[in-house]
């Protein structure tokens, strides 16, 4: 079987200026700490970040956003961390950063979508707010539902709390929020893993993220101070 | 100031039932749970992923993987469970959240809601809050009255909406309000105010409920 533990630097090997990455957690609980290092580390720069929050600074998402590399944030809340609309509001074009914000629900159920082979969704989110804007106004049943599209990622860069070597993977408490559909809705997924175990230690029953989502993973992950 | 946001959660408290299912936004609606009758339990959900959240974690016992929505560090309750936030979603649009208790910047006699955006203001997000208050069961607003005096119920909101007629009650220091298809309804006055004074701080016309009781403390 292929060997998918390697290094966080080998495992963003293949992320580039201007990619797309979903990033799991909420306000970084659940967000794959030593992978963002190593991107910030790496550099890339005018990369689309999908995750929940911005993070605060100098944790989870918050670290890309202070290095400037991230060119379009799509979330549904960025108010924990300040340095979002300082930047969202600068005249510098190299620091401009541009936030597209979608409901928390949206969010999720768009990528859960784009996942799971679907062309769409019809939600009554957003019906009648800034949030309409621009998208098809769906009635079904007698009631106004907006039709979101699905969404997906070149990467996706995940936190398991435990994880076998086919990348079978499960997460504690809170952290697993977005970790499960990002999984299966980029091309590229890594875990970044608290603890690594043999295939067949973890219980079937208890496994979340199937190892077939899975392409790198990269030990040393651990459960982070907020 | 603490003691009014006390009396307005202490009366939201009361409307909720054994056994409901609750979602609570961040700040004075987070105090609703302090305040419930010893007889009543609820299922607190969190959209982070928790159906049966507990109180906020003891200082040097927190588990760094259990956080709720507002990012602070809290337990779980005998019988709880977690899942994504697409699960959570799902429960919450599937309206299988009883109720849900949020402040707003904005309510109109329509049931519009505003409570995530003021232009040319630092842009924070919605995070969880369109979803949440077109998918609960019952909406219930707990805020102040008024802004320092400006009104924030009014015939038409003037900031963003986060969703319209979604609005079931409002509860403020002043009184307890229902939004129906007439109109705001005042059915309890806090015995600190007069008539003149909740109409008065009010942006809209106040239809006095016949049958109109003190709102206790």
């Amino acid at each position: 079987m292929k060997n998918k533990i390697m290094t966080a630097e080998e495992a963003i090997a293949g992320i580039k200026d201007g990619s797309s990455i979903m990033v799991g957690g909420f306000m970084a609980c659940g967000t794959p700490e030593i992978l963002i290092d190593a991107l910030v580390e790496k550099g890339a720069k005018d990369l689309t970040i999908i995750c929940n929050d911005a993070g605060v600074p100098g944790r989870g998402v918050g670290k890309l956003i202070t290095s400037g590399q991230v060119k379009t944030l799509i979330a549904s809340h960025v108010g924990l961390n300040p340095e979002v609309a300082q930047r969202m509001n600068t005249e510098d074009p190299r620091e401009k950063l541009e936030c597209i914000l979608v409901p928390q629900g949206t969010l999720a159920e768009r990528i859960r979508a784009y996942g799971a082979g679907l062309g769409g969704f019809l939600t009554p989110t957003g019906v009648g707010t800034i949030v309409a804007e621009g998208k098809q106004v769906i009635n079904a049943g007698g009631k106004d539902y907006l039709l979101e599209e699905p969404l997906k990622a070149d990467f996706a860069l995940l936190r398991g709390s435990v994880t076998d070597k086919f990348g079978n993977t499960t997460y504690n408490g809170t952290t697993r929020t977005f970790n499960p559909m990002m999984a299966t809705a980029a091309d590229y997924v890594i875990v970044g893993a608290c603890e690594i175990v043999e295939i067949g230690d973890i219980d079937p029953n208890n496994v979340v993220t199937s190892g077939i989502f899975v392409d790198a993973i990269v030990g040393g992950e651990k459960p982070w101070q907020i | 100031m603490a003691d009014l946001k006390a009396r307005i959660a202490t009366r939201v408290a009361k409307e909720l039932k054994d056994g409901d299912v609750v979602n609570l936004g961040i700040g004075l609606p987070t105090k609703v749970a302090n305040y419930l009758p010893g007889d009543v339990h609820i299922i607190l959900q969190s959209e982070n992923g928790i159906m049966g959240m507990g109180p906020a974690a003891e200082e040097g016992k927190e588990d760094v993987d259990i956080i709720n929505a507002g990012a602070q560090y809290v337990t779980i309750n005998i019988g709880a469970m977690y899942f994504d936030s697409a699960t959570s979603f799902g429960i919450i649009r599937g309206g299988h959240v009883d109720a849900t208790v949020l402040g707003a910047l904005q309510v109109d006699k329509h049931g519009n809601l505003a409570n995530w955006i003021v232009p040319g203001k630092m842009v924070s997000g919605m995070g969880g809050a369109m979803d949440l208050v077109v998918g609960a069961k019952k909406v219930i607003i707990s805020m102040l009255h008024t802004q320092k005096g400006a009104h924030k119920i009014l015939d038409e909101c003037t900031l963003p909406y986060t969703a319209i007629k979604v609005v079931d009650m409002i509860v403020t220091e002043m009184g307890v309000m229902e939004v129906t298809d007439e109109g705001i309804v005042l059915k309890e006055l806090h015995p600190d105010f007069t008539l003149d004074e909740i109409k008065e701080a009010t942006g809209c016309r106040l239809i006095i409920s016949p049958d109109l009781k003190p709102m206790e403390d």
